[in-house]
């Protein structure tokens, strides 16, 4: 196990540092797409470029604007689904599943059905029903960027806040009541203190998702002129005969360094909630508060924003893959009726390869990324020396960074390699920018191991490798399990690292997605993305069957 | 069952952290344990008592010494002898238990034999056997956290001791039973280990479970062993104050040793008088000294030497009274008395006068 060690830096390493280290030498680089003779001018000539503030501004309010809504969002949702009587909250529950299952540009391209200026279903309706001359919204927008992109990192945060909201001691608000604190007052000086810290985890965490997000900034953001970092980052590499690596490092390096300030600033928040004595794993039962008449418009209001989430999405993009233009439904639609988009899918071998290679890199990589999660949690667990506390750093290091610009790391790292365009280099971008996540729950899960229930097997006669396969093993089956499925249904559908490294014949579907998305083949995006939902579920779905029928019970209740 | 191990650790040492921040938690730590008999290590938490355990189950690495078991070396640094864990055949009660939550009762308790890969027919009769052994029949199929503490406390007993182990370890295995469970537990563990006839060590911080389960005691401070002997021994003839202050409630005086009788007794100066003690001879006259006395040990009548004054507090608890009687000069003393030995309730402000034999005061060098 001391011998893993070593093997394990150097693999985690190349992993993480391997594509942060080739993106610097790029960025310094002369010559295109490799690494060459040093240079200066990439980074005069892309921080010159005069339209560069008005990127970074745009990221800037898409940034907070997105990050803010999100939060809001996922705490008063959160605080109605823990401590009010609101009707039908058990449903609010499935949230955190949600975003598993919708890639983002059907996302982007279900809300461009329904609210693009010129024919958008919604603003159809709208515009007879005001009597308007055209659709009043416009989902080009910076405020359409930032609700859809809100509406995808509020489940992240609804997930961080409910367990805050449900471990919170009601004596702390009582002792506020029968210290004379009239409610608004205890909600103001007691209950948002305390919660100060959490928020703003939430916060920090929605802000690197948004900083990373590509989806809807590519495919609402371009059309509507309004780039960001990462679109004008990808537009450099993108676009003309000879893609520009090096200045889309010189910008990227600057990308890197602010995820890992703002992973900072998460950790910092994080760690400041696990000091306030809030959460301490104890169940309590919060205190109910009654809604009285604001119940059932509250109830409307939020269901009506996961019906905006996940049903109308759906149903539009469905709607919209049996016609061979958008048709508001009616007579007219009914008559234009096709099977075309699902014969073409059926038939093109572009899209059955593409299927192959992204249920390939969903599976493969997930097993490879659950396997060397399980190993660096191991590892930093069970020794504390100065070289698990490095493996440990640099597993965090890749927590924030956004996947395009990874990608453009790894793109310049495997072009040294024979890699380069196979799915192999997808595989192991993949596992890199996510091991993070596949760690997080190994760790929790290892957390709540108890030490000696490894010792006893060894005491009881058995070698390490029994102890591993009889005893760790089966314990942190749920776990695995569910660190599986996480990186499984994320694999399947990560655009930003792979828009940079597919090439033709390593094709997955959420870049097919995005190449039929600018072209404006909304029928064609509309039946990949339904198949890419049918594939998430059914690996999700397999999963859970797998899970269900050989249920590890979890661990014992500690005794005191 | 019966272990004819003995157990011998020979300088024992063990330090942990980075250099420059080194916590000793084991110091030169030596004893023999003859076979058969049960040895209670004693001492606060983090006198290195869990360690000295897991060095011997060879869960952690100490830095030198030697550990030998029967004619087995278990351990040496000198020699260059580790033996893992899995090659010591020892048996050990953990804590926290450790039952495995994804097996059953049967599971959990047949596990060290099918790693050592015994016939499943020998695994059912010998598992059958300890369950018996520790009444747990009958409750083979239930998955192990379904069951109640001190039930679950069984199957790690049985689960331990399943492998006929050479040597039983136990770290701190009654302090999650609640306080009625542990003394019957604790009761039944000794009269087991007695009929076994097992070579055990029972690590613990609790001076009356350490008492009553060992046949011998270590007492442990900052990694160093500073007493050992039988029980009795410990408690009645330790010289250390720490020891005698940690294996049982006790006064301790402040006094001047006036001069040497006949008898190892000794004339020791108090606070409100002189008395008559017993200590080693090696003193010398008019120094500075403590005199140890348990509360149990004074009487409300008969022989030895005087205490006067007036009770300063009163609480009953149960089998008789411990009180706080303040002498004419000199801080309260404490005093339990038995019901029995009483004519009424004491109340405060009540004047006494107790007697304690010169055998049970005992001079201490002031450590």
């Amino acid at each position: 196990m001391r011998a893993a060690v070593p093997l394990l830096l150097l693999v985690v390493g190349l992993l993480t540092l391997g594509p942060a280290a080739s993106l610097l030498l790029g960025s310094f680089s002369e010559g295109l797409g490799t690494w060459g003779p040093f240079t200066w001018r990439k980074y005069a000539e892309v921080y010159l470029d005069p339209e560069l503030p008005r990127v970074a501004l745009n990221t800037l309010a898409f940034v907070l604007g997105a990050s803010s809504l999100a939060t809001g969002l996922g705490g008063v949702l959160a605080f109605l689904a823990v401590r009010t009587d609101l009707p039908g909250k058990g449903l609010v529950l499935f949230l955190p599943w949600l975003p598993m299952m919708i890639p983002h540009v059907l996302f982007a391209a279900a809300w461009i059905m329904l609210l693009n200026p010129t024919n958008g279903l919604l603003n159809l309706y709208l515009q007879e029903l005001l009597g308007l001359e055209q659709g009043p919204l416009n989902i080009y927008s910076l405020g359409g960027m930032i609700l859809l992109e809100a509406l995808l990192d509020l489940p992240i945060a609804f997930a961080m806040l409910f367990p805050v909201f449900l471990a919170l001691d009601p004596a702390l608000e009582e002792a506020g009541r029968v210290a004379g604190g009239r409610p608004h007052q205890v909600l103001l000086r007691v209950l948002l203190p305390l919660l100060r810290p959490a928020l703003l985890a939430a916060f920090f965490l929605a802000t690197i998702r948004t900083l990373g997000a590509f989806a809807i900034p590519q495919v609402v953001g371009i059309p509507a002129g309004i780039p960001v970092l990462t679109t004008y980052i990808y537009r450099i590499i993108s676009t003309g005969w000879n893609p520009d690596y090096g200045k889309a490092s010189a910008l990227g390096v600057v990308g890197l360094a602010l995820a890992m300030v703002l992973a900072y600033l998460y950790r910092w928040a994080t760690q400041k909630g696990e000091r306030f004595a809030t959460v301490t794993g104890k169940g309590y039962r919060p205190r109910v508060l009654p809604l009285g008449p604001w119940r059932w418009p509250l109830a409307l209001l939020v269901f009506g924003l996961l019906f905006a989430m996940v049903l109308l999405p759906l149903a539009t993009v469905a709607y919209i893959s049996f016609l061979p233009y958008v048709v508001r439904p009616g007579p007219e639609a009914w008559e234009v009726l096709t099977l075309a988009n699902w014969k073409w899918a059926v038939q093109d071998p572009v899209v059955a390869r593409a299927l192959g290679n992204t249920a390939f890199v969903a599976v493969v990589g997930a097993s490879l990324g659950v396997g060397l999660s399980l190993l660096v949690a191991y590892v930093t667990h069970r020794r504390r020396t100065p070289a698990t506390a490095l493996l440990d750093l640099l597993t965090f290091l890749a927590f924030a960074w956004p996947g395009l610009i990874v990608g453009v790391g790894f793109m310049l790292f495997f072009v040294q390699t024979p890699l380069y365009a196979t799915l192999w280099a997808l595989v192991l971008a993949f596992v890199g920018t996510y091991l993070p996540y596949g760690v997080r729950p190994m760790n929790t899960a290892l957390l709540q191991l108890h030490r000696d229930l490894e010792d006893a097997a060894r005491t009881a006669g058995a070698t390490f490798l029994a102890t591993l396969r009889r005893v760790l093993l089966p314990l942190l089956a749920p776990a695995t399990v569910s660190a599986w499925a996480l990186l499984a249904s994320q694999f399947a559908r990560e655009l930003g690292v792979a828009a940079v490294l597919a090439r033709p014949g390593s094709e997955v579907l959420a870049v097919q997605l995005l190449a039929y998305a600018h072209d404006g083949l909304w029928g064609r995006v509309a039946v990949l993305g339904l198949l890419l939902v049918l594939l998430s579920t059914l690996l999700l779905a397999g999963l859970l069957h797998l899970a269900v029928r050989r249920r590890s019970p979890q661990a014992p209740p500690p005794q005191v | 069952m019966a272990s004819d191990a003995h157990l011998a650790v020979q300088g024992l040492g063990k330090a942990y952290g980075p250099p420059g921040h080194r916590v000793e938690a084991l110091r030169d730590v030596t004893f023999h344990l003859p076979p058969a008999k049960v040895l209670g290590v004693l001492g606060p938490s983090g006198c290195g008592k869990t360690t000295l355990l897991r060095c011997l189950a060879g869960l952690e690495e100490p830095d030198g010494g030697e550990i030998r078991l029967g004619e087995r070396v278990l351990w040496s640094k000198e020699k260059g002898i580790r033996l893992p864990p899995e090659r010591r055949e020892v048996g050990m009660v953990f804590q926290s238990y450790a039952i495995w939550p994804h097996m059953t009762v049967l599971e959990n308790v047949a596990f060290p034999l099918r790693v050592r890969g015994l016939s499943e027919r020998e695994v059912r009769q010998r598992v059958g056997q300890v369950l018996e052994m520790v009444r747990l029949t009958g409750l083979e199929n239930r998955p192990a956290t379904d069951l109640s503490g001190g039930q679950q406390q069984r199957v790690a007993l049985a689960r331990a001791l399943v492998a006929q182990p050479r040597l039983l370890l136990f770290d701190e295995p009654l302090s999650n039973l609640d306080a009625q469970l542990r003394e019957a537990t604790l009761l039944e563990l000794r009269a087991f280990l007695r009929d076994l006839g097992i070579t055990a060590v029972y690590v613990t911080h609790d001076r009356a479970e350490a008492l009553t389960v060992a046949d011998h005691i270590l007492v442990m401070r900052e990694g160093r062993v500073v007493a050992q002997g039988t029980p009795e021994e410990v408690y009645f003839q330790a010289q250390d104050p720490f020891v005698v202050g940690f294996v049982g409630r006790v006064n301790l005086m402040e006094g001047r040793l006036l001069a040497w009788e006949p008898q190892g007794r000794a004339r020791v100066e108090l606070a409100f008088g002189v008395w008559s003690c017993t200590g080693p001879g090696a003193l010398p006259e008019g120094a500075r000294v403590l005199v140890a006395v348990r509360p149990e040990h004074f009487q409300p009548r008969g022989e030895g030497n005087p205490l006067l004054g007036r009770v300063v507090s009163v609480a009953f608890i149960g089998e008789g009274y411990r009180l706080e009687v303040a002498p004419r000069e000199g801080p309260p003393i404490r005093v339990d008395l038995r019901v029995v030995d009483l004519p009424r309730a004491p109340q405060v402000g009540d004047a006494l006068e107790l007697r304690v034999a010169p055998a049970w005061c005992r001079v201490l060098l002031p450590s």
